[in-house]
């Protein structure tokens, strides 16, 4: 286990683990976290997957952690690595078995007292819209050749099927089709998995969630987005479903042989993974694409089914009851971008674990509403605790490969988890905080119980004290669907 | 389904270990076989699986891999595909090794009354089948 006094602090928000901690590390480990938060991540073995992750071939500059680090499987959670095109590698245990996870959020011109009456009927009625649960099975039935299309094109497919609206495309990151996608690479037991699973929320800690904008930091920042402060907002976070659990899974097992041939020696097989321009890891890029793309159309289609959720409850009840998009960003995914490296700019895959991209201002690819400012960054809370809307920097695109958090990061194992608290128990004791919950299984609700994760007040603290976020609107949870 | 106990008594075939953000299950078992079967009903159980006793089909499934980690994480995930894609508990009647790396066994696919937890996938994170006094162990790290 790694100890403190390995670590070399930077600053108060920023730690080192040096590239002589261990041989065959090939770059250091850039850790950002206050004393709390770095005790925390010393409390399970996240830090020793970070040096793990230091050893694949390819990397530059560093392997960065996020303050909501915890412990996963191969790389950490709240991690991210770039390797160097042609000759580095990709690894799919870096992006994750739900491939394209992520949070989408949409805003209202909904006060909060015009709204109160109904929220019960509210949620019941998104959890009667939104399929969630597991196994469960959408109201979308995908033909192999309409599967094929969604992972083309991702969000247009949507919008050509009426489950989006034009304005939705921009305010995705990548408009919701990421190029390259190719599913002659994806498997038919992937696709199998796939086709009845879109706009379906699934199980764990994923979760559609009304909100009520409790404050605004930066109002023109707020304004762009359509935050009001005492309005409702909505978050829906999941991702690429069975489609792109199965995908993660085919790969990783098939470059267990990659790694064999190309002499790649790793300290752990999650780990595994091919030079970018090997025939295996072009393969992978292109049915992680896939996966992408499924999960961007997934979320749209969610969205659609919480719009008309809204509808049945609020029309004719409240003056406005529609939903906006304002961002929708991927906290798990392997991007091709351009990033200076040593004053070099250069072509990287960035593997985003568990970490949101985090653009500043100007940067190609975010639309025309947000390019003065930097991208929406979209960090939920835990169910019982605030979210944040944050906002990238130019200090995260030289610090982080324009990174930031993604949540608030675990802190306690689903085992002790539910020993600590009932499912039915934590139902009551939020429902008295006045946070409506609708869940269809308490075990699994007990798993994701808020005193399981960090305070994520002082994850987002650290990354604005970073200088790779700034801070936008926090808000506060009224109504959760869990899976 | 019964899990096979080995002769040490207080080693459970199989039980959950701490992992902050996933599913952990160590395994205990005299040989490969009893090791897949302990493996199957460890992960039925952590997903709060229940069937009754109505059967789909028998069937006989085969996994061939090129080692014995890759071997427990590509049967678990036989496993785990049926779940999904036919809600089907795979009950293992008969189970034998045809060789070092690869497996035969005879199932009966029984229909899924309720399922109160997902496990996304099966991960190969520190997997190691290691040698112990009694027979061999192994910890799989599900993604959840």
């Amino acid at each position: 286990m790694i100890r403190k006094q390995d670590i070399k602090r930077i600053s108060d928000v920023k730690w080192e683990i040096p590239k002589s901690y261990r041989d065959d590390m090939r770059v250091p480990v850039q850790i950002f976290a206050d004393e709390r938060l770095l005790e925390a991540a010393l409390g399970d073995k996240s830090l020793t997957q970070a040096v793990n992750a230091s050893t694949l071939p390819g990397l530059v500059s560093h392997i960065i952690v996020m303050p909501d680090v915890h412990q996963g499987y191969g790389f950490p959670i709240g991690g991210v690595a770039a390797t160097k095109l042609p000759d580095g590698v990709i690894s799919p245990g870096g992006i994750g078995y739900d491939i394209n996870c992520g949070v989408r959020l949409l805003s209202s011109l909904i006060p909060l007292d015009a709204a109160e009456p109904f929220l019960d009927d509210l949620a019941t009625s998104l959890y009667a819209n939104c399929p969630s649960g597991v196994g469960v099975k959408g109201s979308v039935r995908l033909s192999l050749k309409q599967l094929e299309a969604v992972c083309r094109i991702g969000s247009e497919w949507a919008l050509k099927n009426g489950y989006a609206r034009a304005e939705d495309l921009p305010s995705t990151e990548e408009g919701g089709k990421v190029p390259g996608a190719d599913p002659s690479a994806v498997s038919e037991r992937a696709m199998a998995r796939g086709r009845p699973q879109l706009g379906t929320l699934g199980a764990g800690n994923h979760f559609i969630e009304i909100d009520v904008v409790e404050e605004i930091y930066h109002p023109e920042g707020a304004r762009a987005m359509g935050l009001l402060e005492g309005h409702l907002a909505l978050q829906i976070h999941c991702g690429s479903r069975g489609f792109g659990h199965q995908v993660c899974s085919d790969y990783v097992r098939e470059l267990q042989g990659a790694v064999r041939r190309y002499g790649i020696q790793l300290p752990d097989r999650e780990l595994v993974c091919a030079p970018l321009s090997s025939p295996e890891g072009k393969r992978y890029l292109a049915a992680m694409t896939c996966a992408a793309n499924y999960a961007f159309a997934n979320r749209q289609v969610l969205a659609h089914h919480a719009r008309r959720a809204f509808e049945q409850v609020l029309a004719g009840k409240t003056r406005d009851f529609d939903l906006h998009q304002v961002y929708d960003i991927a906290h798990n995914m392997g991007k091709i971008e351009e990033h200076v490296v040593d004053g070099q700019k250069i072509k990287v895959c960035v593997h985003r674990k568990g970490a949101t991209r985090a653009f500043g201002p100007g940067f190609p690819g975010l639309p025309e509403k947000y390019r003065a400012m930097g991208q929406p960054v979209l960090v939920p809370g835990s169910m019982g605790t605030a979210s944040w809307v944050l906002l990238g920097t130019e200090e995260s695109m030289t610090q982080s490969f324009g990174s930031s958090c993604h949540g608030a990061g675990r802190v306690m194992s689903r085992k002790r988890a539910k020993k600590s608290i009932r499912g039915d128990a934590l139902r009551s004791k939020l429902q008295a905080q006045g946070i409506r919950i609708r869940a269809r299984s308490m075990p699994g609700l007990a798993e994701e119980a808020p005193h399981a994760y960090k305070d994520v007040d002082a994850v987002v603290d650290v990354v604005v004290k970073a200088g790779i976020a700034k801070k936008v609107a926090k808000l506060r949870p009224l109504v959760v669907i869990k899976g | 389904m019964i899990p096979y106990y080995t002769e040490n008594v207080g080693e459970l075939p199989f039980f959950e270990v701490e992992h902050t953000a996933d599913w952990a299950l160590r395994i205990n078992a005299p040989n490969m076989e009893s090791m897949l079967l302990n493996a199957a009903i460890g992960m039925y159980q952590l997903m709060e699986v229940k069937t009754g006793n109505q059967k789909e089909n028998d069937q006989s499934i085969e996994i061939k891999a090129h080692d014995r980690e890759e071997l427990l994480v590509s049967w678990l995930e036989e496993l785990l595909f049926n779940l999904e894609t036919r809600e089907v508990v795979l009950d293992i009647n008969d189970i034998e090794m045809i060789n070092e790396y690869s497996v035969k066994a005879q199932v009966i696919a029984r229909p899924v009354k309720s399922m109160e937890k997902q496990i996304k996938a099966v991960t190969y994170h520190g997997l190691q089948i290691e040698q112990t006094e009694n027979g061999i162990r192994a910890t799989v790290v599900f993604d959840v």
